[in-house]
């Protein structure tokens, strides 16, 4: 209460009511509902059985409502006055009955299992996919920091403050044409007879163009590409922070830039490091463009298979159990990193 | 027993078109306490720093313990250096940022504790190995510095400003600390500082610098006493002056003619004559208030402002063409502001020198 008078008082009522609903509308409309709903959906599969039996019976009544028709004509060839009344009533509760699977058929059992999960374990290519997506986005992430390292160091600390500006917007500006595009791009260099094939062959460093798209190759730096500036910017941002006076105190001390880089440097950008690879790991697991388009048939990634199964496959059920284990998959990183590196998140908000 | 004696020799500093440091010769013996007194900009910290190794002078060249410092780095200097914010490393225990030096060089982890917890005793700091440095009061952060760099075991030992973030009583007590931490590791220390009582305090020498040059050398009395520039007479606590001219020269004694009447006072370093422009310094704590028979110097002068300052009140008086300050025991005179009351100062303490740069302009 304390804390929306302040609110009110430093911002006035607009600007306090909108800066609450605003993140309340995006949290609970956007990520948690839709994921309580994805959830839900994963647990439970329509029951087939049920349905198909159902469906018998429905056909079966239909042939005795049939029958029961003819045999009403037969009595009374006329049609003037009442048949039957028995017949009639057994025919009139055929119809009920009728009606009322058709309306259960309509809308089939929902039935709660684990059946989705199971299914996935049990689907050897499908399993080896989610493993390989998962092994080949940690490979990215991890080629990611070896890139992302060095140029924030040169940016935040060595660059002067003019080189450095025009360095960032050189970063930055193929990031404002959009991911298929970039992508594309990486399609016409990589390709059997792209840019870099085309140059290798001409200096004679080649006779065979290279298949990069055949295997991951393609995917692994396309993805790369597209995310690595996610874990640079973070990490530039605290070495920017890094008191330059620290790094000439351990050199004072006699240190060797190796051990700078390990003991002073490192440590310091570690936070951003982290959250770097967090999200560039969560992007290049839930990336689609990227494979889409730079990855061969060989080189499915398992965001391809959940669409899938959304869009092609109409099970949602089961693309909606395939997309949580990825979520999960992905939430487990981001708590062993956080682990491995000793990241604090409370102490990380503290520091931006 | 090495040399521990700095030489500085014709040392410049460009940065584009700012001199930083113009054409410095100095001369640091060993085993003593050295400060370079100055404002802000004056190039001491850009000194500092080409000795320490982190700047290459322009031109001129530094000779510690007789060897010439040209392209070594920082780390192979027999120097040390403490940074003005300490650069203590604030992911690494306290013991940790004392024994980086020994980590560098390969010491066993256990080793390596044991001798910082031995450098962290020589500070006075038992017991606080395993704290980060964020945990330590300001006083204590200093003294982990000091460990740390004594660790390299340093023939020169290089202090930046390193007391001007400690409140006052701290930097009081600091600047005896620091005094006998010098004396007993006879490591030659070099200050920074544009603290003028920290470096009368602290130092066997102290070199006032002024626009990357030296103005004047010489032990805190000297300095204090006998300045022999403008500025160091006006940087280095509070003086009077009155601008004028020289009426006449005998036996070093020099009568200056002035708006406020004709004052004498003796020939600093350098001497003049007749006729010469001339300027006329004299100590607030010189001056006396209240009539004297035969005064040697006198004039009369409305008081302007009286300031309470704990054991003593400062008075301002408005004479002709200078604003005149005068300190006095608390309790000693009654006066109000507007008094007009007579201002008398010895002749022997009154000092000639010639017109210049003032650290007021």
């Amino acid at each position: 209460m304390n804390h929306w008078r302040r609110l009110v008082m430093q911002n006035g009522i607009i600007m306090a009511l909108l800066m609450v609903s605003l993140p309340a509308f995006w949290l609970v409309v956007m990520i948690i509902a839709p994921q309580l709903m994805m959830i839900d959906y994963s647990f439970w599969h329509e029951d087939n059985l049920q349905l198909a039996s159902w469906e018998k019976a429905i056909s079966e009544k239909d042939e005795q409502m049939v029958d029961l028709e003819a045999r009403l004509a037969e009595q009374q060839p006329g049609g003037t006055s009442a048949g039957d009344p028995a017949l009639e009533d057994q025919y009139q509760q055929l119809a009920a009955e009728v009606s009322q699977l058709e309306s259960q058929a309509d809308q089939p059992p929902e039935v709660y299992s684990l059946k989705n999960y199971s299914y996935l374990a049990g689907n050897r290519l499908h399993r080896s996919i989610f493993l390989k997506t998962i092994w080949s986005s940690l490979l990215v992430t991890v080629i990611a920091l070896v890139i992302c390292y060095p140029v924030s160091f040169y940016l935040a600390q060595i660059a002067p403050r003019r080189q450095a500006a025009v360095l960032f917007i050189g970063l930055i500006i193929p990031y404002w044409i959009n991911e298929i595009l970039r992508t594309f791009a990486w399609l016409m260099l990589l390709s059997y007879n792209g840019f870099i094939n085309m140059f290798l062959d001409s200096v004679g460093l080649i006779t065979e163009p290279i298949e990069f798209l055949d295997g991951n190759a393609g995917v692994l730096i396309g993805m790369t590409y597209a995310y690595v500036l996610f874990m640079v910017f973070p990490t530039y941002n605290l070495l920017r922070t890094l008191d330059r006076n620290q790094i000439e105190a351990a050199r004072d001390l006699g240190a060797g830039w190796l051990r700078i880089h390990l003991r002073i440097a490192i440590p310091h950008a570690k936070p951003g490091l982290a959250v770097g690879a967090i999200t560039t790991f969560m992007l290049a697991a839930g990336s689609y463009a990227v494979p889409a388009i730079l990855g061969g048939p060989n080189s499915l990634w398992f965001t391809q298979i959940i669409y899938s199964w959304f869009f092609d496959g109409g099970n949602w059920n089961q693309g909606a159990a395939y997309a949580f284990m990825l979520l999960a998959i992905c939430l487990l990183f981001v708590t062993v990193m956080a682990r491995i590196t000793g990241v604090d998140f409370k102490d990380l908000t503290k520091r931006f | 027993m090495p040399a521990r004696n700095v030489e500085l020799v014709h040392i410049s500093k460009t940065y584009g078109s700012l001199t930083a440091v113009d054409d410095l010769n100095m001369s640091i013996g060993e085993k003593g306490f050295y400060s370079f007194l100055g404002p802000s900009g004056c190039g001491k910290t850009t000194l500092l720093r080409i000795i320490a190794g982190f700047v290459e002078p322009t031109a001129g060249k530094v000779l510690i313990g007789g060897k010439d410092m040209a392209g070594i780095p920082p780390n192979q200097r027999p120097t040390a250096m403490i940074f003005q914010n300490l650069a203590l490393f604030p992911l690494m225990r306290v013991w940790e940022n004392v024994a980086f030096a020994f980590e560098v060089r390969g010491v066993t982890k256990q080793r390596r504790r044991i001798l910082a917890d031995d450098l962290l005793n020589r500070v006075s700091l038992e017991g606080v190995g395993d704290k980060f440095p964020h945990e330590l009061s300001g006083g204590q952060r200093q003294r982990v510095a000091i460990a740390r760099a004594l660790a390299v075991e340093p023939d020169v030992l290089l202090l930046d400003e390193p007391l001007s973030a400690l409140d006052l009583k701290l930097r009081q007590r600091m600047i005896s600390e620091l005094r006998s931490i010098q004396k007993q590791t006879e490591v030659t220390f070099i200050y920074i500082t544009h603290d003028q009582g920290e470096a009368l305090a602290m130092s066997d020498q102290v070199a006032v610098m002024n626009a990357g040059q030296i103005q004047q050398i010489g032990s805190p009395q000297e300095i204090y006493n006998q300045p022999q520039t403008a500025f160091v007479a006006t940087f280095v606590g509070e003086n009077n002056y009155f601008r004028g001219t020289i009426k006449n020269v005998s036996d070093n004694q020099v009568v200056l003619a002035t708006p406020a009447g004709d004052l004498k006072g003796y020939f600093g370093s350098s001497e003049m004559s007749q006729g010469d422009e001339a300027w006329l310094f004299v100590r607030p704590e010189r001056c006396t208030l209240g009539t004297m028979e035969n005064p040697e110097n006198s004039f009369e002068a409305p008081i302007v402002q009286l300031d309470f300052d704990g054991p003593s009140q400062i008075c301002s008086l408005q004479v002709e063409g200078a604003s005149i300050q005068v300190i006095y025991p608390q309790g000693m005179h009654s006066y109000h502001v507007g008094d007009r009351v007579q201002v008398s100062f010895r002749t022997k303490d009154a000092l000639i020198i010639p017109p210049g740069k003032t650290a007021h302009d």
